[in-house]
This record gives structure tokens, sequence and C-alpha cells, in this order.
């Protein structure tokens, strides 16, 4: 104890400035991985609620796809023995709060059709079952909100809920508001299944059915449930659901946790940093209390302590930040999450014990493993040597850098050969390797390149002054400390020019895939916030009807719903192949001869697949797909593989008279419309509309419809940049606590140059000089590093995670823009401790000595 | 068996810097010997392998019987802390702790209870006339209190050797004069002292007078 105070406490309390710094890095890290954390976790649970909502005995549920199964089932299900209990369910979208002026504004409610007279209850109505008027909910259209719905769009029992069962105008009464925390996402809602039925055009269908049944006769009762019910059912556990749920936001939740765990990265530089310096600065001390008999493993403890007293306070900080900024990610994610897999609506934050252990426990983790090797210097040099000077000591700590340069090398080696190896059950653990392993072999090389760097400018410096001359020797004899601060620079520069990179390339490809694929001149919708769910609003004869209107010359459609396949969800569509419109909305890989394609796809059961369905299973065109439906188990040819970027979901695609045959099902989700040579867009749009009545459509043009696309695209990243904005300001910090520290320990000899004559302004400028260089040198290395681990994200991380093939684009000029922020952000940072440098009172520095 | 030999010792600093050049001394138990010579001919570089924080790099430098080059940084660390008490030239006080809990370090290193070290330390204050300042830190103390609380932590955990580096050079000639006769007084207990010194008045007050000069022994 007595150590620690004798080399920690004062010394911390005299250089708070710097603890704080230091501090505030590892609160930012920590904050943000939380942040993220509890974003996921939310999601997670917003997005699993509709397969958790009954109660917590549900055990088995059958489950249908599409347009679900006929509702005969129920009566199979509920006389099959071991089931105590069927209760049956419908799920629809429902859009709320579209103004006229903007179909696409309002939100989509989840709402599930439920039967409250059976013995299963939503567990979100279940506690105030007997506080409405129960014949109201089901024989007068009630349907049952949450509390902030009814807030939102002023609405109290008895009120009336205006809103949109796809293109049709739905009319509903609120029977019941449930009180708020019931609930996790409040966009769900309840009716009656049978008014659901009806205004989800469902009559006679179901999409599922809650059991519960004797737990010791559960895979008996669902393998006689199997033998009764259509193919295309399926009798599963609802943990399996979930789970399915959890693998489809796996990949999209893992690769935003990498990027948050970054900042935490750069904050552990800092660490390393603060450590290191107080290391060089407690030498006497250090030297004097090994003289006296002090083990190398009592001075190895106190540094590791000191380390681990910030990763403790920082990570303790960082969770109570988290804990605000989740705020805003959950918001975030919650959309992300909503526009590329469901909806759902995260109304609170879900604070998980784990998620915060985890971010706290990483947090202390890595401020102790990054305080390891200072404290072994600090413990490993001789005592002599110690007391010597701190010039010596320097040298001893730079003095390794060939081993430092060839660890370095051998890490970059590493990296290369991780990227070739493939994805781990779909995930990309050696990409993800890979980065760790490029970040940290560059983090290596850093000194190196530092040094490389130093001598051309030793020469230049002589030329350029006294001011530059001294600064450049004073980083020659501290390069290792300096090789830190631009290392952890360096990381969030490379971090932010590959995330640059990646989306720019990203962005890019997409743009040049929709104008390809989006060939269509206008699309028609239903109103309503869309997102990535389909519930076939438009039937065969509003297709026709539609097809009819004069100035069309063609029309497409598509219909697309979430199926279960080979243990994950995947997207079932099917399209009209016509040679008219086929080459202007899909792109193929490969040669494909769309002539003998369309007619093979017309003809029996060939489907082709997306780039993310052939990365997922690994199935190509000439393999062979199985699939359940509703007319039994089908084998389909896969005759091509075509580019897709709606979904990471991997999408396969029949014709359509095929999913007609084979599903029983005319509905359709969305139509592209062809006009006429010389048809004015405006005109047909106005036709179109008259001509759905009394159906209410959207119509998009096409140069709409791709500034959508682009918007989607932006919001998908805005927080990968919010993301790479902190990173860049923790390791801003360490530039700052580098530098001062720099110049409280050079006090004396700048003092003495002072003395001499130096004057305050070349004090000021030697310390922009160092601030500058570290900034032009972490700044070039950045974007090295960072086109390194761009390639990594898009040709490993990326392709393995969702199966997206990204065209890479390098932005040159971008690059040149970021070595200048850099630059600009380290001199920024230099304000404060040039300001020390110049204001230090010469004699009482001198005097001190 | 004399505590302290040195035996042919030569040390060489990065290679090419001799700074000791085929040194031989021995101390015996109740000696005040003064190591006499000009900057730079290599007190403190004998002191160093004496003390056990350095190592010869060529010759033996035996502590009661122990060749320091034989032994483990481990062996050494307790040597150090068990048999050796080093006063040195800047007296080296920890500046974040206490006088009193500077001069009780060496016993706290030992692990001793806690009550014995808070009696031990006020005895050994007492002794160099230093109690009244215990609560002060090392930046509020003058130089000759510094070095009277130098001495105190040299001397706290009885050790066999004591090696003092110019333990006047910093102070007037009344405190000066106060540390030698503390100095001499631990002679007079048994303990073996080397003192380092440039001071010729200095010097008259030990038993035997060594003399060195580009890092070797004159006499």
């Amino acid at each position: 104890m007595i150590l620690l105070r004798a080399l920690v406490g004062g010394y911390l309390r005299s250089n708070a400035l710097r603890a704080a710094i230091t501090f505030v890095a590892i609160t930012l890290g920590v904050a943000l991985a939380f942040a993220i954390d509890v974003a996921n976790d939310t999601a997670i649970a917003s997005f699993s609620q509709s397969v958790d909502l009954v109660a917590n005995h549900v055990n088995l549920q059958v489950t249908g796809s599409g347009r679900g199964f006929d509702e005969h089932a129920l009566l199979r299900v509920q006389s099959s023995p071991g089931v105590l209990s069927a209760s049956p369910i419908i799920e629809g979208e429902l859009a709320v709060g579209v103004r006229s002026a903007d179909f696409q504004s309002g939100e989509l409610l989840h709402v599930l059709g439920v039967d409250i007279t059976r013995q299963v209850l939503p567990a979100a109505i279940s506690t105030t079952a007997g506080s409405f008027d129960v014949g109201q909910f089901i024989n007068g259209n009630g349907i049952i909100v949450s509390d902030r719905v009814a807030r939102e769009y002023r609405l109290r029992s008895g009120s009336v809920l205006q809103g949109f069962a796809g293109a049709r105008s739905v009319r509903l009464y609120v029977a019941h508001v449930i009180p708020p925390g019931a609930q996790a996402d409040s966009s769900v809602a309840f009716a009656d299944i049978a008014t659901a039925q009806q205004v989800f055009s469902r009559v006679g269908r179901l999409d599922r059915i809650d059991c519960i049944v004797q737990s010791s006769k559960l895979r008996s009762v669902a393998a006689a449930l199997k033998r009764v019910l259509p193919a295309d059912a399926r009798v599963i556990e609802p943990r399996v659901r979930t789970a399915e749920l959890q693998s489809l936001l796996r990949s999209f939740q893992l690769n935003l946790t990498a990027l948050a765990y970054v900042a935490l990265l750069v904050a552990t530089y800092l660490i390393y940093n603060a450590v290191a310096i107080s290391v060089v600065q407690r030498r006497a001390e250090i030297g004097t209390l090994r003289a006296l008999g002090a083990r190398r493993a009592d001075i190895f403890r106190v540094f590791l302590i000191e380390g681990l007293l910030f990763g403790l306070a920082g990570s303790f900080a960082g969770l109570l930040l988290g804990a605000l900024l989740a705020q805003f990610s959950v918001a975030a994610v919650s959309q992300t999450v909503s526009t590329l897999f469901a909806g759902t609506h995260a109304d609170a934050a879900v604070y998980r014990p784990s998620s915060a252990l985890v971010a706290f426990a990483a947090g202390v983790v890595l401020a102790a493993l990054s305080a390891v090797a200072p404290a072994l210097q600090a413990a490993g040099t001789a005592p002599a040597r110690m007391m010597r000077s701190s010039a010596l000591f320097e040298q001893r700590a730079t003095g390794g850098t060939r081993i430092v340069t060839l660890a370095g090398i051998a890490l970059l080696a590493a990296a290369a050969v991780a990227a070739r190896l493939p994805p781990v059950r779909g995930l990309p653990v050696f990409g993800y390797v890979a980065a760790v392993a490029a970040i940290g072999g560059a983090s290596l090389l850093t000194p190196a390149l530092f040094a490389l760097f130093l001598r051309p400018l030793a020469y230049t410096a002589a030329i350029a002054g006294t001011a530059t001359e001294l600064a450049v020797r004073a980083m020659t004899a501290s390069r290792g400390r300096f090789a830190v601060a631009i290392a952890s620079l360096m990381v969030a520069v490379a971090m932010m020019v590959a995330i640059a990179v990646m989306v720019g390339s990203f962005r890019a490809t997409v743009v040049a895939w929709a104008n390809q694929t989006l060939g269509a001149d206008l699309y028609i919708g239903t109103p309503g916030a869309s997102d990535a769910s389909y519930q076939g609003y438009f039937r065969a004869s509003d297709v026709a009807r539609l097809a009819r209107v004069r100035g069309v010359a063609a029309i497409d459609t598509y219909r697309g719903f979430s199926i279960p396949l080979l243990g994950h969800i995947v997207q079932l569509g099917s399209t009209d192949f016509d040679p008219a419109t086929l080459p202007r909305k899909m792109r193929f890989i490969g040669r494909v001869d769309l002539r003998s394609l369309i007619a093979a796809m017309n003809a029996g059961d060939n489907v082709i697949v997306s780039d993310p369905f052939v990365n997922r299973f690994g199935l190509r065109p000439g393999d062979r797909l199985t699939v359940p439906t509703p007319s039994g188990i089908r084998s389909f040819r896969i005759l091509a593989q075509y580019n897709d970027y709606s979904t990471s979901e991997g999408t396969f695609i029949i014709s359509r008279p095929t999913f007609e045959r084979l599903f029983a099902d005319d509905t359709v989700d969305a139509i592209a419309v062809y006009a006429q040579p010389g048809m004015r867009l405006a005109q047909l749009r106005s036709q179109l509309l008259r001509a759905a009545a009394p159906l209410r459509i959207t119509v998009t043009t096409n140069r709409e419809l791709r500034a959508y696309v682009v918007q989607i695209f932006n919001r998908t990243f805005a927080i990968t940049s919010a993301l790479y904005v902190i990173s860049i300001a923790i390791a801003v910090l360490g530039v700052v606590s580098t530098l001062t520290a720099l110049v409280l320990e050079r006090r004396t000899e700048i003092a003495l140059l002072r003395y001499l004559g130096l004057r305050r302004a070349q004090v000021r400028g030697m310390i922009f000089v160092q601030a500058g260089v570290v900034g032009l040198v972490a700044g070039i290395a950045g974007v090295i590093l960072g086109m390194i681990l761009a390639l990594l994200l898009i040709d490993v991380i990326n392709l393995q995670s969702f199966g997206w093939l990204i065209e890479t684009r390098w932005p040159w000029v971008f690059f040149l823009e970021a070595i200048g922020l850099v630059v600009v952000a380290a001199l920024v940072a230099a304000l404060v401790p040039s300001n020390i440098a110049a204001t230090i009172k010469t004699a009482e520095a001198l005097r001190a000595e | 068996m004399p505590p302290v030999i040195a035996r042919h010792v030569s040390k060489r600093y990065d290679g090419d810097v001799l700074a000791l050049d085929d040194v031989t001394v021995t101390i015996e138990s109740g000696e005040l010997v003064a190591l006499l010579g000009p900057s730079g001919c290599g007190k403190s570089t004998l002191l160093n392998l004496l003390g056990c924080i350095d190592l010869p790099t060529s010759g033996d430098v035996l502590i009661e019987d122990k060749a320091t080059s034989r032994l483990s940084d481990d062996a050494l660390t307790l040597l150090r802390r068990d048999r050796i008490g080093t006063i040195f030239q800047f007296f080296n006080l920890v500046p974040t702790l206490t006088l009193e809990e500077n001069v009780a370090l060496p016993l706290v290193l030992q692990r001793c209870p806690r009550e014995e070290v808070v009696e031990r330390t006020m005895l050994v204050m007492d002794e160099v006339g230093i109690s009244h300042r215990a609560r002060s830190l090392p930046a509020q103390l003058s130089g000759g209190e510094m070095q009277r609380g130098a001495i105190a932590r040299a001397i706290i955990h009885r050790p066999a050797i004591v090696l003092a580096d110019e333990p006047t050079g910093n102070l007037d000639s009344h405190n000066g004069s106060l540390v030698l006769d503390q100095l001499a007084a631990l002679a007079g207990r048994g303990q073996a002292i080397l003192m380092a010194t440039h001071s010729e008045e200095a010097a008259r007050r030990a038993g035997r007078r060594v003399r060195m000069l580009d890092g070797r022994i004159l006499e």
C-alpha cells in the first residue's frame, strides 16, 4: 500500500490533467461499447417479442410462412393428444399516422390477432384483461394499443384508430390501452383473431398456433403434429425461432460491436502511454525503492494496479455514460434493424447485467493489459540505471526497436494469412483476427516508421530554425513515447479511413446496382413508412386493373416473405420473368443466357439466388435447393446468381407462375410500371392513383426510389460515423496527454533554454512542430493502415458476414483531407501543452532542479 | 571474514567507458572507511557495486561472503533490503511520502508488523533528531533534515553495512558535523561504514582513508 502511495497516489494528484484525460478516454471507450451492446440487446428484445409475447409457459409453436396455413389446422392441433392448450395467431402490419401529403410518413403497428377467450393470453394484456370490455374488443373491431401509441396519436378507450392495412383504409376502435412498461416493443398492438383476419384479408388463414403441451411429451407431440399439418407448417419450440431471429441480426450486431470496441482499443494506447510516461517520470523513486529492497514483483504490481485503477474508475464511469448514450444508440440501431430486417419500435433500452459486465470487464482487462509492458519495464530495469538519467532510461525503452519491428512484420504476415481463412459458423472470425493483427502489426512498426521519418527531418530542421531543431531533437530522444501517441492516433485515423472507403465503395456499388436494376418508370406500394416485411396486399385483380391503365406498357410484380430454410431465415421471392423487363431489374453474376433462363424459370421448379444466399449456404448455380411449400417438399435447381443489396438474409427467387402454383398465393407486395414511350409520368401517376381506387396506393418515380435507396443507405451507416468520430476524439486526447507529459518532464530543460534566450513564441513553436509531426506521421500511417483495414472489411468481413460484393474505390482526395484533418487536430491538441511550456517560470524550475 | 570485500573489480559502461579498473578493497565490521577522490574517479560506481544495485564487469564483490555476481535479482534485492543501508548523495526521499513514511520504508518492505514499524521509526527519528518533522513532506524539509532522514532510513533495519555517498556534500558545516558524528556512532556499534566524500575534513573523521583516481585505488 505504501508503495502504491509512493509511486501512484501523489503522482496522480500532481498530474491531474493527464490522469483526467486517461480516465475520460477509458470512460468514452467503455461507454461506447456498452451503448452499442444495450442497443443490440434492445433490438433483439423488441425483435423477438413477437415470438415471446404469449405467456412464458408456451412451449411449442406451429408456424406458417407467407399467407400462413388453413385455420382448420387449429382443430387438428387442439385434438392432438398431449396438447393442453392451443391459441391461434394472425400477424399483420397496420400503417397509422400517415399524412396525405406524405404517404411514406407515419409508422407501422405490428398487429397480433389473438383469441383472448383462450387459456393462453398475451402477457402484455393478461394482467389487465378484466379491466376492459371484452365483448367490444371481439365484436366491435376493437384494437388494444400501447400507451406510447395512444399518446402519440391522441387515442383513448373508445377512440377510432384510422390506418391502412396495405392499400386498404381501415377503421378500428381502441378497446384498451396497455399501461407503460408492460411490453418491450410499443409498436405491437392486439386485435381479435377474426378482426385481424378480416382487416388483413386473411379470412380462414392462421400464421401461428401457440401451444402448451405436456413438457415430458414435447418431442412426441411435435412429431405427431407434423404428421397432421401441411408440409410448409413448422412445429418448433419458441427458443428455436428466437435463435433464428438472433442469427439474422448476429453479423450486423457483431460488426457494430467490433467497431465500438475499436474506440476502447484506442483508449488502451492512452493507458499504455500514461503508465509508460509515469514510469519514466518516477524512475528516480523506483530506483530508490529498488535500492532499498523493493522487489521487481512489488514494482510491477504497483504499476499494474495503476492501470487497473484507471480501468476500474473509467469503466465504472463508462457504464454510467453508456447508459445515457444508449438512449441515442438504441434509436439508431432500432431504426436500422427495422429498415434492414423487420419492423420494431424499441421504446426503452434493455439493460442486461451481462452486457454491463462485459463492457466493464473489457475496460478493466484492456487497461490492465496495456499497463503490463510499462510495468515490466519499470520492474525490469536495474536500480543503478533507473537512478542515472531519463535519457538512458528512454534509450533502453526504445532500444528494442528491432525486435518490435520484427514482431510488427510477423503480425502483418499473420494478418495476411488470417484474411485468407474461411468463416467460422458464418462469422468472419479470422477476418477480425486479421484486422486486430494488422492494427497490432502497424502499431509495432510505428517506432521504426517514426525513426525513418525523423532522419530526413533532422537535416531539414537544422535549416528551419532553432525551435524546429530543438523539437526534432526532443522527439528523437523520446521517440518511443511519441511512437505510442502516433500509434493511437494512427489506429483512429485508420478506422475512419477504412469505414469511409468501405461505406463510399458500398454506396457507389449500391447506386450503380440501383441504376441498373430499378429500370421501371414508376413503383407502386402501400401507404406508411416502409420496412423490410412483406404482406402481399395487392391481389391479382388489382394488378390486372392497374395493367389496363392507358399509358402502361408493361407491369412487373414482386411477392416475397421470410421462410425458415437450412436452419436460417431467408427470403423467398417471386417475380415475373419477362424478356422485356428482366434486364432492367436484375444484374446477374457471370454469363447468363437470358432467353433460356426466362424459359427455364417459367417452365418449372427452378430458382435464381442472391449473392448473400450463395455466401451463406455455399449453394451455387447447378446445385439443388429443397424447399417446404404448401404443396409439399419441392426440389429446385439453381440456375443463376444475381446481385442483391436489399437484404443480407439471402434470397431465392422463383417465377410468378411457379409461386402461384405451389403456394396458392396470388397476392403481390410491390408493382413496377413501365410507361409507354412518350407518356408523361406525372399523368400516368394520376391515372394509376385513380384506377387503384378504392385502394390507397403510393406511386414513386424511379428517381424518387433511387434517392430513397441512398437515404436508407446513409441512415444505416450513420451510427458508424458517430463511432469513428469518438475514436478520433479519444486519440486526440492521447496527443494532448503525451505532449503535456513531455513538456512537464522537460520543464527544467525548457526553463534553461528560456534562460539562455529562447523566446516564448519559439517554445510554443517547438511544441506545435512536435504536434504537427505527430499528426502528419499518424495521418500517413493511418491512411495506409486504413487501406489495409478497408480491404479486410470489404473483401473478408463484409463478404463473409453478409455476402455483399463491393467494388473497392479509393477516395484519394479524402485521404489527403484526412491527413490534413489529423494534423489540424494534433495542432489543436497542442494548444494546452504549448501554453504550459511557454508559461514555465524559469527561475522556479531551475531552482527546483 | 570482513562483511565487504571487492576483489580485482572492474566496471565498464556501454562497452568502452572504464569506470573501475581492478579495484580491491575490504571493509571490516565496526570500521568507518572514507573513500576519497575527485568527481568521476569511480567512487559512486564502487558504491553501486557494493550496494548491490549494479554488478561488476569482472572481479568479485563479496557481501557477507556472498558473491553478488552469482546471486539472482531477488537474492540481491533481499541482500539490499536486509543487510545494507544506503545514504544517497541527493537524499532520494520519495516526495509523495512523509518523512516518517520514508524512514519506515525498509521495515515496510521487510513486512514487519505495523506496531514494530511505528515504534522503531520513532526511535530512530529521535536518535537523529528529526521526530518533530515526522509528518512533513520532503519538500518542506531543510537539507540537513532531509539528510538525517536519509540516515535514519539507512539504519532503521540495523544493516551490517552502511554505504554513504557524499553524506555531507549538500550540508552546511554544522549539519555536516552532526551527520559525521552519527556515522561514527554507527561504526562504534559494529557496522561497516563506507563513506564516499570529496571532503578532507570528513575523511579525517574516518578510521581509514582510501583514495581513488581514474577508476583505481591509490592507497
